[in-house]
């Protein structure tokens, strides 16, 4: 922990980030009591990538997006998104993100109308820009029939879609989304990679996080890898993989030996 | 599979415990007064044991005691309806996935709530009743065994209304309206139990025969050892019979409710539609007017808001019932009280503000709303509403109670506790966050032991909003004690002033605190959201 500090200071005083990067993590770390959640990572995420952020459960992804947007205090390390430090300047860097927290309730008992248009007016948007761009959102969600019912009845696919409405309203420069595909059904999924696709191409930045390694293989062009705090690999897919599958490459750095020899009784 | 149910509750509490420091000192608290229960429960039972029969008769300590096992039983009923999904064995639904033959989940259900600290402590409470008396071999055998008859039956009853319930209620919109409805009788429990003591002299008489009725529904199970006490044995062994009956009852009634749940799982669907439009959202147009327009239209759509509505409702409403019904002298302070009264409620109710939002409160973290327009749109959309009520109700007060001398006075110190108190609910809610019912669940659902935790913050609280507020109160006191228009009008002029000062200041300290430390609030809202 503490030669991660010591880099982590010079880092800061040496070298600015370039604000071109998307997102610049230099040696985040998060502990809770005696476990170590983020062991000092550094992470570049290019602007106008894709970026997938995998990794198993408890590895430290979720710790991690919470750091890179405000939600969490990190014990040591910055963020930068787009040149602006995350935990110096937090309002001016929040302005250029839009996030999906993952697991996190919304506000239940507005409408999934009157929930986007919170969320575009919490923004400091203009209040019509905002009414022009609610009904396209609803749209693409494809949410249009439940616009006027309160989130409190949707499905948790649902919520998630209106969620991720409420993070695109702004049009951010880089979207940093936990998550955002569970609970969403296929033809959803479908339609939301597109627009993030066509985002991408714009020159937006999406970094997601997922347990499907498929998905993330076949959506995004960058890729990290963590577990147990420290990211293992990253870089372009083509790097990553190195020919294999993601999934190959992510259970061959992940998983320990004992944990693979199965279950000797569960056959029938 | 019945020890294993068993063990399931200690493991879920130790676990609660193991989470949250909070949660154990909270359960410690409540411990501590139910035991103090018991022991002031025993002692009266011993001073009844040792009296002799000619002057405490058997007849009254049996009435007594049958009266406070029924009042035990509507304890057990209410208690988990108010506080309901606290205790996951309440739902069958919880367990469907284990698909647990009723045979063995029924008996382990009802056991484990037995053997459950409620349930010990029912049945050590219950067991007063081989104390009640004195030296009556028969008459203690009898006192143990409707002690246990009767914590089964709290249990199973219990567990059969909330099942039933549980079923009835799972549709938001009956849900919402059901847990509003229980919440009214609640709140008058007080000024009922105020009417009752008034009427207790001729109620006194009547003990015993309405013991003697009581005995034979099912909350009369602790007339076992009245009726062996007086030597009835035709009495206690029918009585014994209707008991036994009435557990099988309500075994037949929970395997039905069981068998119920299991099929109905996933079935129930939402069939409410909303208005169209965005309300009063559609108005505004920066984050502060944003959090305004969805702060009022919480006040409104969200019960746990509406439950305070309510309670100023019923508030006025016994208001009313005091000036217009009682006419009573001895009361005349309490008509004149309440709007003040009402105000300094209002005013706290928004001190739970992030603790309602739950993790929902992550959209105003990552749109990095600013912590002035967080707290000023928190207030105004209290204020908007309160501010006007409270002068109206102050306003019909004075004339209702003819008391247009002292006018000034109540106004100022109206007016002063609400501004006060909003400004101190400013600063509370933007740092310290306690365990609430997060969004859709019961209104009040408690964590397993937050209950003693939640009264330790909310009577801190109430105390600070107390102090807060005593620079207009003494004053107001003082006006209302010498009669004087002088001291009226200084109060007026103290409360609009220092209360606009102290929510000015609230505001901003209350913006200061939340910018400063917002990733460490929303982090103690994860772990409290948790709890649930």
């Amino acid at each position: 922990m503490c030669v991660n500090f010591y880099t982590g200071t010079m880092l800061e005083k040496s070298s600015l980030p370039d604000p071109d990067h998307a997102v610049v993590i230099r040696s985040l770390g998060k502990q809770f009591g005696d476990k170590v959640a983020v062991n000092g990572i550094n992470l570049t995420i290019p602007a106008g990538s894709f970026y997938g952020f995998v990794g198993p459960n408890g590895a430290g992804k979720t710790t991690t997006m919470s750091m890179m947007t405000g939600l969490l205090r990190p014990d040591h390390g910055q963020v930068w998104v787009h040149g602006i430090n995350m935990w110096e300047s937090p309002q001016h860097a929040k302005s250029v993100l839009g996030v999906l927290v993952d697991g996190a309730a919304v506000f239940p008992r507005l409408t999934g109308t009157q929930l986007i248009t919170y969320s575009g007016l919490l923004r400091g948007m203009e209040a019509d820009v905002v009414a022009e761009r609610v009904p396209d959102l609803l749209r693409v969600m494809d949410l249009e029939e439940a616009a006027h019912k309160m989130v409190a009845d949707y499905s948790a696919g649902m919520t998630k879609k209106v969620s991720l409405a409420a993070a695109m309203i702004h049009s951010p420069q880089v979207l940093i989304l936990d998550e955002p595909f569970e609970a969403v059904d296929p033809v959803s999924s479908a339609r939301i990679r597109a627009i993030l696709n066509e985002y991408v191409s714009s020159g937006g930045t999406v970094m997601i996080s997922s347990h499907v390694m498929d998905l993330v293989e076949r959506t995004c062009d960058h890729v990290a890898v963590i577990d147990k705090g420290q990211v293992l690999a990253s870089g372009s897919m083509e790097e990553v993989t190195d020919g294999a599958s993601l999934e190959d490459r992510f259970v061959g750095m992940v998983s320990s030996d004992h944990a693979g020899e199965g279950l000797s009784w569960f056959h029938t | 599979m019945v020890p294993h149910l068993i063990r399931l509750r200690y493991v879920l509490m130790w676990n609660s415990f193991r989470r949250s420091v909070g949660t154990m000192i909270g359960a410690i608290f409540s411990a501590l007064g139910f035991l103090y229960f018991i022991v002031m429960a025993y002692i009266l039972a011993s001073v009844a044991a040792f009296a002799p029969p000619e002057e405490v008769t058997y007849t009254d300590r049996g009435a007594v005691f049958v009266l406070c096992g029924a009042v035990t039983v509507l304890v057990w009923i209410i208690g988990p309806i108010v506080f309901s999904t606290s205790n996951p064995f309440t739902n069958p639904q919880n367990f469907l996935v284990f698909g647990i033959p009723n045979k063995t989940f029924i008996p382990g259900v009802v056991l484990g709530g037995v053997v459950a600290p409620t349930g010990l402590g029912t049945l050590i409470l219950f067991l007063t009743g081989s104390v009640l008396w004195g030296w009556h071999p028969a008459a203690i055998v009898a006192g143990v065994l409707a002690a246990l008859i009767g914590t089964v039956l709290c249990v199973i009853i219990m567990q059969v209304i909330v099942g039933a319930l549980n079923n009835l209620i799972s549709r938001r919109a009956v849900r919402d309206a059901m847990q509003l409805i229980v919440l009214v009788p609640l709140m008058l429990a007080g000024f009922i139990l105020m009417g009752a003591i008034e009427t207790i002299q001729e109620f006194w008489e009547l003990l015993p025969q309405v013991a003697t009725w009581i005995a034979f529904t099912p909350a009369g199970f602790l007339s076992l050892p009245w009726f062996v006490a007086q030597a009835q044995w035709g009495m206690a062994a029918l009585h014994l019979v209707v008991m036994l009956a009435y557990i099988g009852l309500a075994a037949w009634a929970y395997n039905a409710i069981v068998n119920c749940a299991t099929e109905a799982a996933g079935t129930m669907r939402e069939r409410q539609r909303e208005p169209a439009g965005i309300g009063l959202l559609g108005r505004a147009n920066s984050p502060m007017q944003a959090i305004w327009a969805r702060s009022l239209l919480y006040w409104f759509k969200d019960p746990r808001y509406a439950a305070s509505l309510i309670l100023v409702a019923v508030f006025v409403l016994f208001g009313i019932f005091e000036i217009t019904i009682l006419k009573s002298q001895d009361f005349s302070l309490i008509p004149k009280i309440l709007p003040a009264l009402i105000a300094y409620l209002l005013a706290f109710s928004i001190s739970a503000d992030l603790s309602y939002d739950s993790t929902g409160f992550s959209l105003h973290i990552t749109t990095g709303v600013r912590g002035i327009d967080d707290r000023l749109g928190r207030v105004f959309g209290l204020l908007t509403w309160a501010l006007p009520l409270t002068l109206l109700l102050t306003i019909a007060m004075v004339f209702a109670t003819d008391a247009s001398h002292e006018f000034a006075a109540w106004l100022g110190l109206s007016i002063g506790v609400l501004l006060s108190g909003t400004g101190l609910s400013a600063v509370i809610s933007a740092r310290y966050i306690y365990p609430v019912p997060p969004p859709g669940t019961s209104l009040m659902a408690q964590p397993e032991g937050g209950m003693g935790r939640i009264m330790l913050v909310q009577t801190v609280g109430m105390l600070m909003q107390f102090f807060i507020a005593l620079p207009v109160v003494i004053p107001a006191v003082v006006a209302l004690i010498v009669g004087s228009p002088a001291w009226g009008i200084i109060t007026l002029m103290i409360g609009v002033l220092y209360g606009a000062g102290m929510l000015w200041a609230g505001v901003r300290i209350g913006a200061k605190w939340y910018e400063r430390a917002l990733p460490e609030t929303y982090q103690s809202i994860v772990k409290v959201a948790a709890l649930y």
